[in-house]
């Protein structure tokens, strides 16, 4: 979250950046999104799924589940590519 | 010179690489286990957001965001995409109620990287927020529920819970930029 950029004051353009951040955005949602953030550089345009994530930490971090072993090699395999 | 995982992985450290997945395996899993109903599934959605974490590291900027946070970000992108380019929508029965927000004394050292003061601010922040607040991003971060189905649940019109939503996210961004917010972090810049 960069509080040296700001959010933008229009609550549409904020709620399409909360339903991102949550549920994801259709294809028409997300492309007039990114039109609105591509002409506001000012604008902190990851603020809330940054916000999202830390939500996530609040309630999710203390229940971590270890990465299955499979997994784990599958990915260092893929590293090692 | 690099100093943290995710510098050091954009630099192209090797090692970095593997210390990353010990790192921030189990935090990736449990979120892909909330967020993708199958085992195997949620594997292949492990390995795209350990790909998508690689290719972003060298974004990751210590004065915007913690490194768990940022992976964190990282992560949920790429499953809600993920999720969404399947079509599926996220159905989760599995819920957990508010007081347990307190995840401090729980949250485990990941093999150097401590998430405890980050999930322990973040929480803080959370009960911060109002309870109809708390209640659906709780539902909406946490257990990935759509915000129609939230709505149906708790008995609200869906611009309601989109609103709780949007200012809980909002005033969440804000708590944890504040200048006194983060103990442990000098400046949230």
């Amino acid at each position: 979250m960069n509080s040296r950029l700001a959010l933008p004051r229009d609550e549409h353009i904020l709620q399409l950046m909360a339903d991102r951040a949550t549920e994801g955005l259709s294809h028409s949602d997300a492309m007039e999104l990114n039109r609105y953030l591509a002409h506001d550089p000012d604008v902190d345009r990851d603020a809330l799924e940054y916000a999202a994530a830390a939500v996530w930490l609040a309630f999710g971090a203390g229940r971590c589940e270890a990465l299955p072993p499979r997994a784990r090699n599958r990915i260092l395999s893929q590293a090692a590519r | 010179m690099p100093q943290t995982l995710l510098e050091r992985v954009a630099a192209g450290d090797v090692a970095a690489v593997q210390q990353c997945i010990d790192c921030y395996g189990g935090l990736i899993w449990s979120l892909a286990r909330r967020l993708v109903p199958h085992q195997a599934d949620a594997e292949d959605a492990v390995q795209e957001v350990f790909i998508a974490v690689w290719k972003s590291a060298e974004r990751f900027d210590p004065s915007v965001a913690e490194e768990t946070t940022f992976v964190a970000m990282i992560a949920r992108r790429r499953l809600i995409d993920r999720q969404r380019r399947l079509a599926r929508r996220i159905d989760s029965t599995r819920s957990i109620p508010i007081e347990d927000v307190d995840v401090a004394s729980e949250t485990s050292n990941h093999n150097g990287v401590d998430v405890r003061d980050e999930a322990a601010r973040a929480a803080d922040a959370v009960t911060q927020l109002r309870p109809e607040q708390q209640e659906a991003l709780r539902l909406a971060v946490y257990d990935g529920w759509s915000h129609q189905r939230i709505a149906d649940h708790l008995q609200m019109p869906l611009g309601t819970v989109k609103t709780h939503v949007r200012r809980g996210l909002i005033r969440v961004r804000e708590l944890l930029t504040s200048p006194g917010a983060a103990a442990g972090k000098e400046a949230t810049s």
